[in-house]
This record gives structure tokens, C-alpha cells and sequence, in this order.
């Protein structure tokens, strides 16, 4: 097994953590944002459908993988 | 009905060409280029969807194919970077797991409705995005643990949901509805 290698390196180890962070924190907030809006827009629909019923479910488990990312990005941080 | 042979599934099956400059990297201990490879193909599963609507190409073969051009590609990622030490085998092989497992319910879920579809799951949906930056998070070594078991319980929780309505639930005539409008690139 060859460990991370140093070389041919795009940027640095430290611009590069930076902009997996940036990028997940970004993503993250922008998928809180969607599914809250989805959320609501589903909350608002006839639930005795099947399919409303999954989507507000659909949209709970995106919320969650939205907060999931933003603490990751956080605590990466720290 | 469009053929399948148009360009989104080309770009789909473009998708497949990111793995061996993956595996390339990943020897090598290049972890950016790594990273590259699955950003490429990440954004190649965006813009098979959007070339699909752009052209009016959409075909269930399609969705089906883009479905498992995901699980392959991401399985594949996570599976070398499991062979090279890099992330840790318990929460990759629950995934692998997890997925053999959904793709059986989804062909139980066709027989069931008696024609070929791809049960759209919405929250699946989340969690394949979700994998897609799986892939990224072991070859950069950023926070493996806390992102790949986060992911298992995420996946679990969306996989008992969906058994019941795949496996067990009645097919329901809104079931059509899911696709209505739906982006091919998210079908899951």
C-alpha cells in the first residue's frame, strides 16, 4: 500500500483541506435550504398520498444529511 | 419513445472511463487527482440528466442505467479505497451491503408492479448524493469515520423505509406520479 504522496500535488495540503471544506459547508447549507423549501412545499400537499407522504420523508432525511455536512465541515475545523 | 442509444446514456456510460485514472491515482498516493477523477465523475452524473431533458431523450432504460452507473462508480471508489487502507472496511462493506439489498427490493417492487420501473425513491435520492461525495472524503482523508458512519445510518433508515413500501405496501396508482417530471440524474 502507498500512502498519500506529497507529490504532484494540484495545490497545498492546506488550500486543498480548505477547499474540501468550503465545498462541503457550501453544499451542505445549500441542501438545508432546498429541502426545507421542499419540506414545506410538501407539508402542504394532500397527504394521504402515498407518494406526498415519501417526499416529506425524503425531505426530512435531506435536512438531516444537510446538517450532517455543515457539523462535518465544522468540526473539521476544530 | 427516444432510443437508447442517444447522448445522455453516452455520457453515462462515459461515467465508467473515471475509474481506472482513479485507481491510477490512488496507487500512486495522488490524492488530488483522486479527488479529480470523482469530482469528473460526479459532474458527468449532472449532465447526463440535463442532456437527457435538453434533447428529449429521456428512456426508463435510461434511468435504470444512470441508477446503476451510480452504485457502480461510487461502490467502486469506496471498494478500492477500502483495498489500499485508506478508509476503514466496516461501514464500506454495510454499505455494499445495504445496496445489494436495495437493488433486490427494487426488482421485487417491478414484478410487483408488473413492468419495468425504477421505484423513485425520494429519500435514496439524498443518500446516493450523499455517496457521490463519499469517494472525495476517503481519498482526501476528511473525517472518514464521522462522514462514512453518518452515511451508514442515513442509508439504513432510508433502505426500512423504502422495504416496506417496495416489499409490501400496496403498488398505488399515484405511483406513476413519482417520475412525472422527475430529473433522470436523480433517480435512484
Amino acid at each position: 500500500m502507498m500512502a498519500p504522496s506529497s507529490e504532484h500535488l494540484l495545490v497545498s495540503h492546506e488550500a486543498y483541506r480548505w477547499f474540501v471544506t468550503i465545498v462541503t459547508g457550501g453544499a451542505s447549507s445549500y441542501w438545508l435550504f432546498i429541502d426545507s423549501f421542499r419540506l414545506r412545499k410538501a407539508l402542504r400537499a394532500d397527504r394521504s398520498k402515498g407518494v406526498v407522504r415519501d417526499q416529506i420523508f425524503g425531505s426530512i432525511v435531506g435536512l438531516t444529511i444537510g446538517a450532517i455536512g455543515v457539523l462535518g465541515a465544522v468540526l473539521s475545523l476544530s | 419513445m427516444a432510443s437508447n442509444l442517444n447522448p445522455a446514456n453516452a455520457i453515462t456510460a462515459t461515467r465508467f472511463l473515471t475509474l481506472p485514472p482513479f485507481v491510477w491515482a490512488i496507487h500512486h498516493g495522488y490524492y488530488q487527482l483522486a479527488a479529480v477523477a470523482i469530482i469528473v465523475c460526479g459532474l458527468l452524473d449532472l449532465v447526463d440528466g440535463a442532456v437527457a431533458r435538453l434533447f428529449n431523450c429521456i428512456t426508463p432504460f435510461g434511468a435504470v442505467f444512470d441508477a446503476l452507473a451510480d452504485g457502480f462508480c461510487y461502490g467502486f471508489f469506496m471498494l478500492v479505497l477500502v483495498g489500499y487502507g485508506w478508509v476503514p472496511w466496516p461501514p464500506v462493506a454495510l454499505i455494499i451491503l445495504m445496496g445489494v439489498a436495495n437493488t433486490w427490493l427494487r426488482a421485487i417492487y417491478a414484478r410487483r408492479a408488473g413492468k419495468t420501473v425504477n421505484y423513485r425513491s425520494f429519500a435514496m435520492e439524498r443518500c446516493v448524493a450523499f455517496a457521490a461525495y463519499l469517494g472525495g472524503f476517503g481519498a482526501s482523508g476528511y473525517m472518514v469515520d464521522y462522514f462514512y458512519w453518518t452515511f451508514v445510518a442515513m442509508m439504513a433508515l432510508s433502505l426500512v423505509h423504502d422495504a416496506k413500501r417496495m416489499a409490501i405496501d400496496p403498488v398505488e396508482a399515484d405511483d406513476d406520479e413519482r417520475d412525472a417530471g422527475a430529473p433522470v440524474a436523480v433517480v435512484a
